[in-house]
C-alpha cells in the first residue's frame, strides 16, 4: 500500500486536530430543552426507562462519536490516495488493434457501410469496459508501423480514448513487428495477455513463426517468441470478396530516360469469376478503358509501354462492369484506385571541360537527357560551374581553390590539385577489384580492361575505390557535403574503355549518381515503408504535403529525404529553404499495392503454433488499485446511515 | 399528512435531480463545462447520480426525534445534504484542464555487447545525473535494451543505484527502434514525452530512422547521448567473399576481410564444407592494424552447394570470439558443356581428354556436326570449331552460330588448322564477322608468287545455277588473290576458250567483267583447257603454279593423265572439283592425285565458291605459316593465370590473320601475328586460336602439362558468362538485390532485357536454400511491383549463409534464373563498428531532440506545454472534513433557541 496523495505527515496531524475537535464537541454537554409536561405518570415511566438505559445511552453516544471519527478517518485517508501494490492476479493486456488498410473494408457487423475498424473499435470498447479492476492494458495499432497508442493503463477512459482515436491507414499490416513489440511490452509482466483484434487477414508466414509453447525444436532466429503469453483473437469482418489493383507503378527505361513503362496488376480474391472495368485516367481524363474478366483468384497484368510526359498524373480505377452501376465493386474500396505519376523530366546541365575528346563528347551527346556545354580548359571558371548539375573535366585539373562548385567527373586528374591525391603510377594495370554494388558500376563490366598507363589514388576515409588494380584504386568516388566526385585515374585515349559498351554506361551512371536518380528507376512508392525521396541540392529539409493536405517536414541526408507515408495518393514536395528552381517543386505518387493486404478474406479463427486462439475473456471483478473512491463510498454510506440513526435517536 | 408530504417532497426533489442528471450526464464518459472562464471536466460523471442522496437527507426531518429547534434541524440537514453532495461530487472526479510543462523522460540504455563495461559505467553515471537534476513533477524511467527492451524500476530517490542495475541482456543485437517503441508506453498522460538513447548508435536490427518519424508524429523528442569511441582490442573476420560465378573445376579466389585493432600474427584457415580448403588452406599472416585482405585459391569439383568458412585464430587480445569466423556459400552449376566440332575426327581425342580432365563436358562431333538452330546450340556453353572447312558449314549453321553468340551469349572459339579461318574458306562469311580477326591477309614479300588458272566447265549441263555459282567462285578467287598473283580463267566445253588471259590479279575489275560474260553450252573435254593452262603457266616465273578444274561431267580419258604428269614435272599442280552426280569421280581423283592437288566433290553447287576460296587460300599458302614459332604474351589476361604460358613449347604453325580494331590480342607469334585473340559480340564472346589443337601444329603442346589448363581456362573465360543462367532462352542475367534487416530480408529482382525492355508478366519464385538442407528450399512467390521488378520478403532462420535463386517463368517455361547469396555469419553486433553518431543525430533532428543530452537537458520542456488534468477531489475532501466538523457542531451546540 502506498500513498499517492497527501503525505502521512500532513494527514496524521490533521486527523489529530479535527478528531480532537470532534471529541471536544461530543464531550460538550448539550443543555436539554425545557419542556413542561403536566402528567406525572408519564414522568415516572420515562425515569424508569432512563434508569434501565443509562448504560445504553452512554454507548449510543460513543458509537456516534466513533462513527464521526471513522468518517473523518475515511475522508482524510482518501485524501492520502492510497494505492494497493501491484496485484499478481490482474492481467497485463496488450490490445493489438488492426488498423491496416484491410480494416477499411466495409463489411463490418452493424449498419451497412460499417468498416471493419469500426466493428473492431466497438469490440475493443466492450472488452475494455469488461476488464477487471486489477487489469492493466495497452493499445497497440497494427499497420505498416505498429506502435503503442496508449501507455499501460488501468484507467478505462485513457484506453477508450486511444481506441476512439485509432484510424485505419493505407498501409499493409506488419504483423511481425507488432507481435515482437507486444512481446517486448509484455515481457516480465504478470499474467501477460495479448488480444488480437482484427480481420485476421495476416501473413501466414509470420503467423507460422510464432511460438506459444516451449518446444523441443531449436529456436530459430526468425521465431517470434510469445511463450507464456495468453494470446486471444477477436475476429471482425464477414466477406472476403475483393478485386483490387495490387500493383501500379511507373518505371523509367534504363537507356531511354524520357520514356516510361507503366504496370498495372489486377487480382481477384474471389472464389468465383468477376468482371470489372479498368480505367486509366491521365490528368483527369479517361484514356483507356478495358473490360477485365477475372476467374477465381486470377491475376492480370497490363503494361503501357513507352509513355512519355512530364508530371502527368496517372490513375488506375477499377469499377463495376456496368458503367451506370453505383454499386461498389467490392467491400474494399482502397485498392480499387491506384496512383502514379510520370516524373517531370529534368535535363541535366553538364559542362564539359576538354581540349577535345571525341569519345567523351560522343558518349555525352548521345544522351538525350543531357544538355552539354563544351569549354576549353583555358576558359574554365570555377564560379560559373555552380549553375551546372555536373562538370566533366577531361585531362584538366583546376588548381586548388578553384574546384568545381558542383558534382564533378574527373578524367585523369593530375598534380597536387587532384581531388584524390595521386599516389603513384601504374603501367598496364589490370582491374582486379570492382565495387560492384556502387551505383557507378551498375551494368558495367571492367573485366580485362586494357589500360596502358594509370595513376593510382590515395583515398581518404569515406572515399570509395570503385575500381582498383591489386588494391590500388584507379577509379574513385567520393560523396562529401552533398557534393559527389568521381575520378578515373587514366586517360581515355590510353585505354580501350571508350571502345567498350561499359564506357557510355559508366558516364551515364556517374551523371545519374550525381543527379541522385533513383537507382531502381522507380517513381512510385509503396505505403508503409520508409521512403528515400531525392532532394534538390542545397535543401536541408523537404516539406512533404500528404494527400490529406497535411504538411510534414522530412530532413535531408545524403541528398535524400526520409519520409514515411501512410496514405495512398499524390504527395507534393518542396525544398526548405524554398528554392526558385522550377524543378524544386516535385510530386510523386504512393500506393498500397500490396496483394497480401488486398487479400481481405477475414478469418473466423486463427490457429497459431497448432493452437486455436480462444476469444478474449472479461476480467475478474476485483478491487481497483486506487482506493480513495472506495473509502469515500464507505464514508458516504456512513453519512447517510448515521444521519438516519441520529434523527431516530439510535445514536446521538 | 404532513409526514407524507415531508417524505414526498424530498423524494420528488431526488427524482427530479435524477432525471436532470440523466439528461445532462447520461452515460457519458466525460463531462466538460466551464466556470468563470476556466475549463473543467468531470472524469467520472456517473458518480453524480449519488447526488440523489442529498435531498433524501431532508426526509429524516419528518421522522426526527432530535430535540433541537426546527431551524437548527433544517440547518443540520442542510449541512448533511451538502456533505453528501460534496462527497458525490468528489467521486465524480472534477478536474481543471490546464497546461503544464512536466517532462517524462525515458532513458533508453544500450546494454548490448558492443557497449564496453566502461561505457556502461558512463551510462550509470548519466542515470545518476538525471536523478539528481530531476525537478518536481518530472518523471524519470529507465529502459535497458539489447535485442529486446526491458523497463527497469528505479529505486526511490535518495537510494543509490544497485550495482547490477544495468545488467546486460539479449546482447547479440541492438534494436534501438524497439526500445523507442517501448518508451511510448511509459509516458504518463499529461507529460511531455522525451526519450534519450544512450547508445553507440550501431543498430543491428529494426529501423530507427523510420521509427523517428513515428516518434515525431506522437510528439516524442528523442535525444541521445553517445559514448566516446572506444576501441576494444578486437580481431574479426568481417566478411568472406566469393565470386558470383563459380564453375566446376575452375579455380577462383576466395577473399576474406579481416579487421584487427592492432597489428599482430594470426592464422586464418579456410574451410570448404567442413574440410580445410585443399588448394590453399591455412594462412599465417602478419595482420596490419585496420583492414586486411586474405586471399585463397580454391576450386569446386562437384556441382551443387558449397559453403566456405574462414576461421581466424590469434593470440592477440580479442573481445568477441563470435566474430572470428565468416561463412559464404555458393551454388555451382554443373560442368560447362562444350560442343567440339573437329574437322579431323581422328585427332579430336587430345583436346577432348584434356577438357574432360578439367571437368568440362565435351561433346565431340565430326565436321558436319554443327547444329543449325540457335536453340540446339543454346544447350552448350561454348562451341569450338576446329579445322572444319567452310564448305561443311552451311549458311543456316553460320547464322545460328552468330545468333547463338550475339543474342544468347554463347561462347565461340575457332581453332586453327589448314581448314580454318581464311584457308578454310571462311573469308567474308558470317563466321569471320563474329571473330576478332580478319582473314584477308596481305601477301608477304617472301611468299612465292602464285599463278593460278581456273578451268571452268561450261558444257550444257552446267547451265543455270551451276555456271552462275562457278562464275561467283571465279570472281571470289580474283578477290582473294594478292595483287601480284596471276590469274587466268579458261572456260571449256569441247574446246577451251580463254576467258581471262593470265594476268595480274590486281586487274580485278577487268577480270570480273570477263568472267561475267561466261555462257554455258556444248560438250565436255578436259584436254584443251589443260593444255591451254600448261601453255600459259609454264613460261610464267611464278613460284607456284596451279590449276583448278571444275566440271560436272565426264570426258575422254585419252592423253589427260599424261598431260597432268607432264604438268606436275613442270611444277604445275592441279586440283579438280566435281559437281553433281554426273562428275567422273574416278578420273578427277586420279587427276588430282597425279597433279599434286586435291579432289573435291560436292552434290550442292552452292559449295563451289567455298571450295574455290579454300583451295585458293590453301594454294596461295599465304595464310599458313608452318615453322616453329615462339609465343609472346601481349596482354596478361586472367585466363593465363596458372597456365605457365612462358614455359609453353613452340607451336609448329598457324594461320595468318589480322586482329580487328577492337579485339583483344592475348598471344601473338614472333612475327607479330595473333595466336590468341578475343572480343565480345553482343552478349557473347568469341576467340580465335590460330594454331591448332591437335598433333599437327600443337604436337609439342599436347604433351605440355599446361595444354589442358590453357584450353580449360580459355573455354571457361569465353563460354556463356551469365551467372546462374542455365539453358535460359534469353540468357540474360538479372540484378538480384537483397536488403537484410535481421531476421527479415527483402529481395528485389530487376528483370531488364539487354535491349532495355522490362520483362513483365513473369511468374517469379524465390528459393531460399539453406546449404545445410539443400533439398528443402523455402519457396516464396515474388510479386511484381513495377515493370520488370519483382519483390518479396522472407525471414532468415539462423546465422549462416544462404543461397537465393529467383526463377522467372513465362507460361510455365523457365525464362531465366538469377542467383544471389545472403550471408549473416554472426550477429551484426560483433562487427566492431565505430559508433554511428550520424544516425543518432539524424533521429534527434527528425524528432527535435538534443545531441549529447545530459543533466538538466534531459528534462528540458523546450517551451512546450501539454494539456493536463488537475484533479480537484482532494480539495473537495478537505472541504468535507471541515464540513463534517461544522455538521457535528450544529448538532452538539444549540444555536437557535
Amino acid at each position: 500500500m502506498t500513498l499517492a496523495g497527501a503525505p502521512l505527515g500532513l494527514l496524521a496531524p490533521a486527523f489529530a486536530v479535527l478528531g480532537a475537535a470532534v471529541v471536544a464537541l461530543y464531550v460538550l454537554k448539550l443543555r436539554r430543552q425545557r419542556v413542561e409536561v403536566p402528567f406525572a405518570d408519564l414522568w415516572q415511566k420515562i425515569l424508569r426507562d432512563t434508569e434501565t438505559t443509562a448504560l445504553w445511552r452512554k454507548l449510543r453516544r460513543l458509537i456516534s462519536l466513533l462513527l464521526q471519527l471513522a468518517m473523518l478517518a475515511l475522508i482524510l485517508g482518501a485524501i492520502g490516495d492510497p494505492h494497493l501494490s501491484a496485484s499478481s492476479r490482474g492481467r497485463t493486456i496488450v490490445l493489438l488493434l488492426d488498423t491496416s488498410a484491410s480494416m477499411q473494408a466495409t463489411d463490418g457487423r452493424g449498419a451497412a457501410g460499417t468498416t471493419r475498424l469500426a466493428e473492431a473499435q466497438e469490440q475493443a470498447r466492450r472488452l475494455i469496459r469488461g476488464f477487471g479492476a486489477e487489469d492493466v492494458a495497452m493499445v497497440l495499432s497494427l499497420d505498416g508501423r505498429p506502435a503503442p497508442i496508449s501507455g499501460f493503463q488501468s484507467d478505462d477512459r485513457e484506453l477508450l480514448r486511444a481506441v476512439d482515436a485509432a484510424a485505419a491507414t493505407d498501409t499493409p499490416a506488419d504483423l511481425e513487428r507488432a507481435l515482437r513489440l507486444a512481446a517486448d511490452a509484455l515481457r516480465g509482466r504478470t499474467r501477460p495477455t495479448l488480444v488480437l483484434l482484427g480481420d485476421g487477414a495476416w501473413d501466414d508466414r509470420v503467423l507460422a513463426r510464432v511460438r506459444l509453447a516451449d518446444s523441443t525444436e531449436k529456436e530459430k532466429l526468425s521465431t517470434i517468441d510469445l511463450r507464456g503469453v495468453d494470446v486471444r483473437f477477436a475476429p471482425v469482418g464477414k466477406s472476403g470478396d475483393n478485386v483490387g489493383i495490387t500493383a501500379f507503378a511507373v518505371r523509367r527505361y534504363r537507356a531511354n530516360q524520357t520514356a516510361y513503362e507503366v504496370l498495372v496488376e489486377v487480382q481477384s480474391f474471389r472464389d468465383h469469376a468477376s468482371v470489372a472495368r479498368l480505367e486509366l485516367v491521365q490528368d483527369g481524363e479517361v484514356v483507356n478503358v478495358e473490360r477485365l474478366e477475372l476467374g477465381a483468384g486470377e491475376r492480370v497484368e497490363r503494361l503501357y509501354p513507352n509513355l512519355a510526359g512530364e508530371g502527368t498524373r496517372l490513375e488506375a480505377r477499377l469499377r463495376p462492369e456496368s458503367p451506370t452501376s453505383k454499386e461498389p465493386l467490392d467491400a474494399f474500396p482502397v485498392d480499387d484506385r491506384a496512383y502514379a505519376l510520370l516524373p517531370p523530366r529534368h535535363k541535366l546541365k553538364v559542362e564539359l571541360i576538354t581540349a577535345g575528346n571525341l569519345f567523351l563528347e560522343g558518349a555525352l551527346l548521345l544522351d538525350e537527357n543531357l544538355q552539354v556545354e563544351k569549354l576549353a580548359p583555358g576558359n574554365y571558371d570555377a564560379a560559373a560551374t555552380a549553375k551546372y548539375d555536373a562538370v566533366v573535366l577531361d585531362a584538366f585539373t583546376p588548381p586548388k581553390g578553384s574546384e568545381p562548385r558542383t558534382h564533378a567527373l574527373y578524367l585523369d586528374p593530375r598534380g597536387p590539385a587532384s581531388p584524390f591525391p595521386v599516389a603513384g603510377e601504374l603501367d598496364a594495370p589490370l582491374v582486379t577489384e570492382v565495387a560492384a554494388d556502387h551505383p557507378l558500376m551498375r551494368w558495367v563490366t571492367l573485366k580485362d580492361l586494357n589500360i596502358s598507363h594509370a595513376t593510382r589514388f590515395a583515398l581518404a576515409p569515406g572515399d570509395v575505390a570503385v575500381a582498383a588494380a591489386l588494391k590500388q584504386p584507379i577509379i574513385a568516388a567520393r560523396e562529401r557535403d552533398g557534393r559527389k566526385t568521381v575520378a578515373l585515374g587514366f586517360d581515355l585515349r590510353r585505354s580501350d574503355l571508350p571502345m567498350r559498351v561499359a564506357f557510355p554506361v559508366l558516364v551515364v551512371n556517374a551523371l545519374d549518381w550525381f543527379a541522385g536518380a533513383d537507382t531502381g528507376l522507380l517513381a512510385t512508392y509503396a505505403t508503409g515503408q520508409p521512403w528515400r525521396l531525392p532532394a534538390p541540392p542545397g535543401a536541408s529539409e523537404l516539406a512533404v504535403t500528404a494527400p490529406d493536405g497535411k504538411t510534414q517536414r522530412a530532413p535531408v541526408h545524403d541528398g535524400r529525404a526520409s519520409f514515411y507515408g501512410s496514405s495512398a495518393g499524390y504527395y507534393q514536395v518542396s525544398p526548405l529553404p524554398p528554392s526558385d528552381a522550377p524543378a524544386a517543386m516535385r510530386q510523386f505518387a504512393a500506393n498500397l499495392a500490396s496483394s497480401s493486404e488486398s487479400r481481405i478474406a477475414p478469418r473466423a479463427e486463427l490457429i497459431v503454433d497448432g493452437r486455436k486462439l480462444p476469444p478474449p475473456e472479461p476480467g475478474r471483478l476485483g478491487v481497483r488499485r486506487s482506493l480513495w473512491s472506495y473509502l469515500i463510498l464507505v464514508a458516504l454510506a456512513i453519512a447517510l446511515v448515521e444521519w438516519w440513526t441520529y434523527n431516530r435517536r439510535v445514536t446521538v | 399528512m404532513r409526514r407524507a408530504l415531508g417524505v414526498a417532497i424530498p423524494a420528488l426533489a431526488a427524482a427530479v435531480l435524477a432525471l436532470a442528471l440523466a439528461l445532462a450526464v447520461g452515460r457519458r464518459d466525460l463531462v466538460h463545462f466551464s466556470l468563470g472562464g476556466r475549463a473543467f471536466e468531470l472524469l467520472r460523471p456517473s458518480a453524480l447520480y449519488l447526488l440523489v442522496g442529498a435531498p433524501l437527507a431532508f426526509t429524516a426531518l419528518r421522522f426526527s426525534l432530535v430535540d433541537l429547534t426546527r431551524r437548527q434541524q433544517w440547518l443540520s440537514a442542510s449541512l448533511r445534504a451538502l456533505l453528501i453532495a460534496l462527497l458525490a461530487l468528489a467521486l465524480a472526479r472534477p478536474s481543471t484542464v490546464g497546461q503544464r510543462s512536466t517532462v517524462a523522460t525515458v532513458l533508453l540504455v544500450d546494454v548490448s555487447d558492443s557497449i564496453s563495461d566502461r561505457q556502461l559505467d558512463d551510462a550509470r553515471k548519466l542515470i545518476d545525473e538525471a536523478r539528481a537534476t530531476r525537478r518536481g513533477d518530472d518523471v524519470l524511467r529507465v529502459v535497458s535494451f539489447g535485442k529486446h527492451p526491458r523497463a527497469l524500476d528505479l529505486p526511490p530517490d535518495g537510494t543509490p543505484l544497485a550495482a547490477d542495475f544495468l545488467a546486460r541482456h539479449d546482447g547479440d543485437t541492438s534494436d534501438l527502434s524497439a526500445a523507442v517503441q517501448l518508451a511510448y508506453g511509459l509516458f504518463p498522460p499529461g507529460t511531455l514525452a522525451r526519450a534519450v538513447l544512450i547508445s553507440d548508435g550501431n543498430e543491428t536490427a529494426g529501423n530507427l530512422a523510420a521509427e523517428a518519424f513515428a516518434a515525431r508524429d506522437r510528439g516524442v523528442r528523442v535525444s541521445y547521448a553517445s559514448f566516446p569511441a572506444e576501441q576494444d582490442d578486437e580481431v574479426l573476420v568481417r566478411s568472406l567473399e566469393l565470386p558470383a560465378d563459380v564453375k566446376v573445376g575452375a579455380p577462383f579466389e576466395v577473399t576474406a576481410q579481416v579487421y584487427a585493432s592492432r597489428a599482430g600474427r594470426a592464422t586464418v584457415t579456410l574451410y570448404r564444407d567442413e574440410f580445410v580448403n585443399p588448394l590453399d588452406g591455412r594462412k599465417e599472416l602478419e595482420l596490419r592494424a585496420g583492414a586486411n585482405t586474405v586471399r585463397w585459391r580454391s576450386e569446386i569439383l562437384q556441382p551443387g552447394f558449397t559453403t566456405f568458412k574462414a576461421v581466424l585464430s590469434t593470440k592477440l587480445k580479442d573481445h568477441f570470439a563470435a566474430n572470428n569466423q565468416a561463412v559464404a556459400s555458393v551454388a555451382v552449376r554443373g560442368k560447362p558443356r562444350v560442343l567440339y566440332v573437329e574437322g579431323e575426327p581422328q585427332s579430336s581425342a587430345y583436346l577432348t581428354n584434356a577438357l574432360r580432365k578439367e571437368s568440362i563436358d565435351v561433346e565431340t562431333r565430326g565436321p558436319y556436326g554443327l547444329p543449325s538452330s540457335p536453340r540446339e546450340l543454346a544447350r552448350y556453353d561454348l562451341v569450338l570449331l576446329s579445322d572444319v572447312p567452310a564448305m561443311f558449314v552451311g549458311p543456316a549453321q553460320m547464322a545460328a552460330l552468330e545468333s547463338y553468340v550475339r543474342d544468347l551469349g554463347g561462347g565461340f572459339i575457332m581453332a586453327g588448322g589448314e581448314n580454318s579461318f581464311g584457308s578454310g574458306g571462311y573469308s567474308g562469311s558470317r563466321v569471320e564477322s563474329i571473330l576478332p580477326v580478319r582473314f584477308d591477309v596481305e601477301k608477304k614479300r617472301d611468299q612465292p608468287q602464285l599463278a593460278l588458272v581456273l578451268a571452268i566447265d561450261r558444257s550444257g549441263s552446267m547451265t543455270g545455277e551451276k555456271i552462275e555459282l562457278a562464275k561467283d567462285a571465279a570472281k571470289a578467287t580474283a578477290e582473294i588473290l594478292g595483287g601480284e598473283d596471276l590469274l587466268g580463267v579458261i572456260a571449256f566445253d569441247s574446246m577451251a576458250v580463254p576467258t581471262v588471259r593470265l594476268q595480274r590479279a590486281s586487274n580485278r575489275t577487268h577480270i570480273v567483267q570477263e568472267i561475267s560474260k561466261l555462257q554455258a553450252g556444248g560438250g565436255t573435254s578436259f584436254l584443251p583447257p589443260l593444255r591451254m593452262s600448261f601453255e600459259w603457266l609454264d613460261p610464267t616465273p611464278a613460284k607456284r603454279k596451279h590449276v583448278i578444274l571444275l566440271t560436272d561431267g565426264q570426258a575422254n580419258y585419252e592423253g589427260i593423265l599424261e598431260l597432268v604428269a607432264e604438268m606436275a614435272e613442270h611444277n604445275i599442280t592441279l586440283t579438280t572439283v566435281g559437281v553433281g552426280a554426273g562428275a567422273d569421280k574416278t578420273l578427277l581423283t586420279k587427276m588430282a592425285e597425279d597433279g599434286g592437288g586435291r579432289f573435291y566433290y560436292t552434290q550442292d553447287a552452292q559449295n563451289i565458291p567455298k571450295i574455290f576460296t579454300k583451295e585458293t587460300t590453301q594454294v596461295a599458302r599465304s595464310a599458313l605459316v608452318e615453322e616453329p614459332i615462339g609465343l609472346r604474351v601481349v596482354k596478361h589476361a586472367e585466363l593465363l593465370d596458372g597456365v605457365g604460358i612462358n614455359d609453353a613449347p613452340p607451336l609448329r604453325g598457324y594461320v595468318t590473320t589480322k586482329p580487328k580494331p577492337m579485339s583483344e590480342v592475348i598471344l601473338e607469334s614472333t612475327l607479330s601475328e595473333p595466336i590468341l585473340a578475343r572480343w565480345r559480340v553482343g552478349l557473347g564472346q568469341t576467340a580465335a586460336f590460330t594454331s591448332d589443337v591437335k598433333n599437327r601444329w600443337a604436337a609439342e603442346w599436347i604433351r605440355w602439362p599446361g595444354y589442358a589448363k590453357f584450353w580449360a581456362h580459355l573455354v571457361r573465360s569465353t563460354m556463356r558468362h551469365t551467372p546462374g543462367t542455365s539453358g535460359g532462352a534469353t540468357g540474360a542475367s538479372f540484378d538480384l538485390h537483397v536488403d537484410v534487416d535481421p531476421p527479415r530480408a527483402r529481395v528485389a529482382v530487376d528483370a531488364i532485357a539487354a535491349d532495355d525492355r522490362f520483362l513483365s508478366g513473369l511468374d517469379t519464385t524465390l528459393q531460399v536454400i539453406d546449404p545445410e538442407h539443400p533439398q528443402k528450399p523455402m519457396e516464396l512467390p515474388l510479386s511484381p511491383t513495377a515493370a520488370g521488378r519483382y519483390e518479396g520478403e522472407f525471414a532468415i532462420d539462423r546465422y549462416g549463409s544462404f543461397l537465393l535463386r529467383a526463377v522467372l517463368k513465362q507460361n510455365g517455361s523457365e525464362v531465366a534464373e538469377t542467383a544471389g547469396t545472403v550471408s549473416l555469419p554472426y550477429p551484426r553486433e560483433y562487427l566492431a563498428l565505430p559508433p554511428d553518431e550520424a544516425l543518432l543525430r539524424r533521429v534527434a533532428e527528425i524528432t527535435g531532440g538534443k545531441a549529447q543530452a545530459r543533466g538538466a537537458a534531459l528534462f528540458d520542456a523546450a517551451g512546450e506545454r501539454v494539456p493536463f488534468h488537475r484533479e480537484l477531489w482532494s480539495w473537495l475532501l478537505w472541504a468535507v472534513a471541515v464540513l463534517l466538523l461544522l455538521d457535528i457542531a450544529a448538532r452538539r451546540v444549540r444555536i437557535f433557541r
